[in-house]
């Protein structure tokens, strides 16, 4: 929907309830949003044109807020008319810069200048890196994907393909990065980076995946300092007479042995290097000429996940000649979400705008901030950082589990402590056996327990368990 | 049950010294004769032309074969002289470890000659790390090729009519003596392999078979003037 077909009404702060909750009677019609904005104290309320006009009930499907007033709206609103608080639950909240940047008088025009298929891929990657190791492109749950950093980011080039936007959402994923109310993540925004910009190279092509390798190792190579030793060289590890460069799959598979090898003989117990993880990822991708050897990757430690991510990219370079059934199925599907388009009148699916997220991080200080509110997932939180773009985040274990997690911190407390009395119990009816044992007449065979406690000899010498034990209790 | 019947048949791959196809002619059936096939890499074709060479100047193996090698893979054939069928077991281990994750969802054929051989490599199998990876057709019950068993151990008899991305002929030197020398046999081996293709001996297995394998090298002056022991 363009963006002139919305009708932009204002209202004063005191209708202004009543006006999220449906009853659009008490507004007033402006012409243009910057009127209603002005007019609103700072608020300006969009409703979809095609719908009926003076229908009892009339939600609103676009909240415009001034970005200076913002705060002021938001904390007033959260004190005088708590229900209404978070703004976002009503419809779809953006911020006036934002509007200015991303929407103002013109439809969206998607589709220019990227191949959704390549980012489908970038987020493949993504996700395997960031999941459980070992787990298999099929058995990946197409749903996580929402919480992939790539997603946010292949949206964006997708819905807004200028550099402003590229540039504002990862500004903004690094702020939700950041935030410390929510969990660490196995790959950080800083080590996407290459990737995201090496997917946007030659962003309408399809390269042969020798050109791939080249591409992006040698990208990585250049950008890497000068200590990478002489035999991880691209030229030397990927020259067109080297074993993984040759017709025989069986060959490159003893080739990519060898490399990961020689290589994780390099790194040690150091954390790789990102040329180092895209070195790696380029042998498994170069093993199967395209996605079919991904599970190779799997082998190697935590510390390399994110050359899935390398991989994921050089597959989607390839495009899908290189992609195996598997991996077909799963891009496919991530595609289609990708793909997705937004009208600025339909609702959003995110938790939180932006705009209301930075108020709510700035206003309240504590990790408890983002437990009460609404959300479409227990522990996660999703957040529209441009429109159209939302990524979903984990909350950190002590900041949004809810009254759900604190009833099962307590059961399994309870649960604990039982034990431990049960336990205690069982020792205290063990020592009394063996005291009337011993008080009552002559050697009686042991039980495996009492030696636990220290009854191991007659003279009633204890073991390290029961001193410790003693000790904490003393 | 079905609108056309087809019979297909090889004569090279007569391992009972039958001419199955003699049915068709007394039926009156039209005959096609396939001149392409796209299963056999260009090496094995070749190696089961030289048991086999094709009759009556029809076109080889190697000649019809339409295997892309960029896409499937190069396709190899060799013969590995063994001390012993321990040290048989183990290159065929070393092998198979490499080819599980080269030929990933693909199968791989082990052939032998004889049935008590299955035997042997069920146990010698049942020692490594892979034995639930492995099937013995003919020792295991419930063997079958719906499983999720990615190696299947078979007879060359029992293996007509299958196909491999990689197959291993274990124990070839019992290959040397009737009735299993006939070239038949060996065509027929070689011929279910579509990429890789191993054969292991610990002394002599029939001639044409071994020389089925020989490779092409440079003579040096040690072959012109062997060394006095």
């Amino acid at each position: 929907m363009k963006s002139n077909e919305i009708r932009w009404l204002s209202f004063e702060r005191s209708d202004l309830p009543k006006a999220l909750f449906g009853d659009a009677a008490t507004g007033v019609r402006a012409w243009r949003m910057e009127n209603a904005l002005e007019t609103g104290h700072g608020i300006a309320v969009g409703y979809a044109e095609e719908e009926e006009k003076g229908d009892a009930y009339s939600p609103p499907a676009i909240i415009v807020l001034d970005d200076r007033a913002a705060a002021e709206t938001l904390s007033w609103l959260k004190t005088f008319a708590p229900e209404t608080s978070p703004l976002s639950q009503f419809a779809r909240v953006v911020s006036h810069s934002d509007w200015e940047r991303f929407g103002a008088e013109r439809p969206f025009k998607p589709r220019t200048g990227t191949r959704e298929d390549r980012w489908a891929c970038v987020v493949l990657g993504e996700l395997l890196a960031q999941g459980e190791s070992g787990v298999e492109v099929t058995r990946l749950p197409l749903s996580w994907s929402a919480s992939c950093f790539s997603t946010a980011v292949a949206r964006s080039a997708i819905l807004h393909p200028t550099e402003d936007a590229a540039r504002t959402s990862i500004e903004r994923l690094l702020v939700l990065e950041e935030d410390p109310k929510f969990g660490r993540r196995q790959v950080a925004i800083a080590s996407l980076e290459p990737v995201w910009a090496s997917a946007s190279l030659r962003a309408k092509e399809v390269l042969e995946v020798s050109e791939v390798v080249g591409v992006v190792v040698n990208t990585m190579f250049q950008t890497a300092n000068d200590t990478t030793p002489v035999h991880f060289r691209p030229s030397n590890l990927f020259a067109p007479q080297g074993d993984l460069m040759s017709d025989s799959v069986e060959n490159r598979v003893v080739a990519f042995q060898k490399l990961a090898s020689q290589i994780g003989d390099e790194v040690g117990e150091r954390t790789p290097t990102a040329l180092e993880q895209a070195i790696i990822a380029a042998g498994a991708f170069l093993v199967g000429r395209g996605s079919s050897h991904s599970f190779l990757l799997n082998r190697l430690s935590r510390r390399w996940s994110h050359a899935f991510t390398w991989f994921g990219l050089m597959v989607g370079l390839a495009g899908p000649r290189s992609w195996d059934g598997e991996w077909s199925r799963a891009a496919k599907g991530l595609e289609r979400l990708l793909r997705a388009r937004i009208d600025w009148c339909n609702t959003s699916g995110a938790d939180l705008s932006w705009p209301e997220y930075l108020w709510l991080t700035k206003t309240f200080t504590g990790k408890q901030v983002f437990a009460e509110l609404p959300k479409m997932m227990p522990k996660v939180l999703s957040v529209e950082i441009l429109p159209g773009v939302a990524c979903q985040l984990r909350l950190a274990a002590d900041s949004g589990g809810g009254a759900r997690d604190v009833n099962q911190r307590e059961r399994a407390e309870f649960e604990r402590r039982e034990r431990e009395l049960r336990e205690t119990l069982d020792q205290v009816a063990t020592l009394a056996m063996r005291a009337r044992q011993l008080l009552s007449g002559p050697e009686v065979p042991r039980t495996p327990a009492q030696g636990a406690f220290g009854l191991e000899t007659t003279e009633g010498r204890e073991s390290n368990t029961s001193r410790s034990r003693r000790g904490k209790r003393s | 049950m079905s609108d056309n019947v087809c019979i297909c048949g090889d004569v090279r791959q007569g391992l009972y010294d039958r001419d199955g196809m003699r049915a068709t002619k007394r039926l009156g059936l039209k005959k096609h004769t396939l001149t392409a096939h796209y299963r056999i890499g260009q090496r094995i074709a070749q190696v089961a032309d030289r048991l086999m060479p094709p009759k009556d100047c029809n076109p080889t193996l190697e000649a019809t074969c339409n295997y892309d090698p960029k896409v499937q893979g190069k396709s190899t054939a060799d013969m590995h002289e063994c001390a012993s069928r321990d040290e048989q077991f183990d290159k065929m281990l070393t092998l198979i470890r490499v080819q599980l994750d080269a030929f990933k969802d693909d199968m791989i054929g082990i052939f032998c000659g004889r049935t008590k051989t299955l035997g042997d490599l069920r146990q010698r199998f049942d020692a490594t790390d892979l034995k639930s990876k492995v099937c013995v057709h003919g020792v295991d019950q419930n063997a079958s090729f719906e499983g999720q068993h990615p190696i299947h151990v078979l007879t060359i008899h029992s293996a007509k009519g299958t196909e491999f991305r990689a197959v291993h002929l274990y124990g070839t030197e019992d290959l040397h003596h009737f009735p299993l020398n006939r070239r038949e046999i060996g065509f027929t081996a070689i011929t279910r392999a579509k990429t890789a293709l191993n054969a292991f001996r610990t002394g002599d297995t029939n001639k044409p078979l071994e020389n089925a394998f020989a490779q092409p090298r440079n003579m040096d002056l040690n072959d012109l003037f062997p060394k006095q022991s």
